[in-house]
């Protein structure tokens, strides 16, 4: 069986165990959901009409089995706080997830690779070492505490860029362009906290894969036949990092939306992330789920992606 | 940098065992009670009483950061040790190969294969916010990278010959795993469990900071979450103060585990003299 077609098998199987554990964890949970929803005061009479509606009443194991369908079907149950769709909730919120990371994503890998270029190509040198200093340091921080930092210096005290949010509360806009500006205001602060992590894992692997390139056998005979410097570096060296790139791409699009929950707390942005703190704070299980199951397909997708890429770009690179 | 790795090492050993005796013995520095409210009316600046000021409700923010040390000290080893624990089937599955192999090996990959981060949130959610079960969460979930680097390196170990003249002389495979692999798969683990380490105790303290933690413990995930609306009243001390300790006591970490590597894994660097 071909590689790619062994990983598009394993997607629904990682659902489907995710799903399962989630599905009977959150029945064992402690605390009523349906309590929860009704409010306080709500009569035992009104708390087993809830349940008959939801289909709560049922035994557990039809419940399960009416959730597995649903799921195949693109029902994926209804939210108790914000009493529509699951899937409707999340859908709304995934683009401003997106929009987030490419945004930092725009700043990270252009900005990543030149610096771990120029480390590579000046390797030992001072500018290596402040290089691979400012690496250390942001690799060690989660992105968030970047965040709390960023908003306290430009928010709290300088004041010059929004708290948090992805609209200026209460405001017109007479134009698109305005609108647009306001937007990317409050983008700036998240997409930066996230993007100085992230840019940092691109230099390392970068100037890592570049080193070793540049000390290699077919990089030496580049070198010996007169090629110069320049093109030994970008046509030689460079093209063969873009791989641990891609790898790294990968990783950070493919965990996305555990990795932004954080930031997207610290700063209200209208995301996934923010959706998953909402979820967990009116125990919206059904919601809770649904962002499980959901970012479980989006790894998987993610994974089988970045091995096409593999495929296509690298003609050594054979997946059995 | 390059000159002595060795020195290096040793300064951040010293950094790290101080930073463990703080966390052993809080008391030595702090005559003061821990999440107690109520020592100032509110939010108080540094002062002679309060080097590091007071929070809204009056609690010392200096005490919170020392005991918050003992509990990140605590979250890492605790973790770190559950994922080892969990991580040695890698081990196995790289010794003993077939049915084991691909047992142990597809259940990595899953565990892999999930958004590791969210699943943590939702299962602090479902199993309460109690201290030993999110140090059960996040070690339970983490080991899958020391399994793996485990694995890898049984796999190479294996064939080496003073495995090879143990099983020719009869040991039992056991005692091959444990007295002729395991002690020579260490060097290549204990960078990654020192790395394992920082990333525990980053876990739990966004835990924390989510609102998902022990309120009992006195995590610097919360305080910074307190911090976070302290600022708005002025009270920079009570969100600066824990993330300067927190970033100090990760990148130490993190170097740590650099140099570590320089130190086991020579060849797994590139830079220096290559």
């Amino acid at each position: 069986m071909p590689y790619l077609v062994k990983r598009l098998i394993q997607i629904p199987v990682v659902v489907l165990v995710v799903v399962t554990l989630g599905f009977f964890l959150l029945k064992f949970a402690p605390g009523d959901p349906v309590a929860l929803f009704a409010g306080e005061g709500a009569t035992p009479e009104y708390l087993e009409t809830i349940r008959k509606e939801y289909g709560l009443d049922r035994p557990l194991f039809e419940q399960y089995l009416m959730y597995m369908g649903g799921i195949f079907t693109g029902r994926w149950g209804y939210s108790l706080s914000f009493e529509r769709p699951v899937l409707t909730v999340i859908l709304e919120r995934m683009p401003y997830t997106l929009l987030l990371s490419f945004a930092a994503f725009l700043v990270a890998v252009p900005m990543g690779i030149v610096l771990g270029v120029i480390a590579a190509t000046h390797r030992s040198s001072p500018l290596d070492l402040f290089v691979s200093g400012f690496a250390t340091f942001f690799n060690s921080v989660p992105a968030f505490i970047i965040g709390l930092v960023l908003v306290y210096i430009f928010a709290v005290i300088m004041k010059v860029l929004p708290l948090g949010g992805f609209q200026t509360v209460g405001a017109t806009f007479t134009s698109f362009f305005g609108e647009l500006l306001d937007l990317l205001k409050h983008l700036i602060l998240p997409a930066v906290s996230l993007a100085l992590i992230w840019m940092v894992g691109y230099s390392r692997v970068m100037r890592n894969t570049m080193v070793e390139s540049l000390l290699s056998d077919y990089v030496r005979a580049a070198t010996s036949r007169g090629i110069s410097r320049p093109r030994v570096v970008y046509r030689h060296a460079f093209r063969n990092s873009i791989l641990a790139v891609v790898t790294l791409a990968g990783i950070h699009v493919g965990y996305m939306i555990g990795g932004v929950i954080l930031t997207e707390t610290v700063f209200s942005w209208f995301g996934i992330g923010q959706l998953v703190v909402q979820a967990v704070h009116f125990r919206d299980y059904p919601l809770l789920l649904g962002i499980l199951f959901f970012s479980s397909i989006w790894v998987g997708a993610v994974n089988l992606l970045v091995d096409a890429i593999y495929v296509s770009i690298d003609p050594r690179v054979k997946l059995r | 940098m390059t000159k002595s790795p060795n020195r290096s090492l040793w300064i951040l050993g010293l950094v790290l065992v101080l930073l463990f005796l703080l966390g052993l013995m809080p008391g030595l520095l702090t005559d003061k009670e821990v999440l107690k409210s109520g020592y100032t009316p509110g939010l108080a600046p540094p002062s002679r009483d309060f080097p590091l000021g007071t929070d809204q409700l009056g609690r010392d923010v200096f005490t919170w950061v020392i005991h918050g040390t003992r509990v990140a000290l605590y979250v890492g080893t605790a973790c770190t040790s559950i994922c080892f624990g969990i991580a040695l089937l890698g081990m196995f599955a790289g010794y003993f190969g077939g049915k084991v192999d691909q047992v142990v090996m597809r259940i990595t990959d899953l565990t892999m294969s999930i958004p590791r981060f969210v699943l943590i949130v939702v299962f602090a959610t479902l199993m309460g916010s109690d201290f030993l079960n999110i140090i059960l969460i996040i070690g339970t979930l983490s080991w899958p990278t020391l399994a793996r680097i485990m694995r890898a390196e049984t796999l190479s170990l294996k064939e080496r010959e003073f495995v090879l003249s143990a099983r020719v002389a009869g040991s039992h495979s056991l005692d091959i795993v444990f007295f002729e692999i395991f002690p020579n798969v260490l060097p290549a683990v204990i960078p990654a469990m020192a790395l394992q380490f920082s990333l525990s105790i980053i876990d739990e303290i966004a835990i924390s900071f989510l609102g998902l933690g022990d309120p009992n413990v006195a995590s610097w995930g919360r305080l910074i979450s307190v911090g976070k609306q302290a600022v708005f009243a002025g009270g920079w001390w009570v969100l600066l103060c824990p993330i300067i300790m927190c970033v100090f006591m990760l990148v130490c970490l993190n170097l740590l585990a650099d140099r570590l590597n320089d130190r086991f894994n020579p060849r797994l660097r590139y830079g220096g003299q290559a």
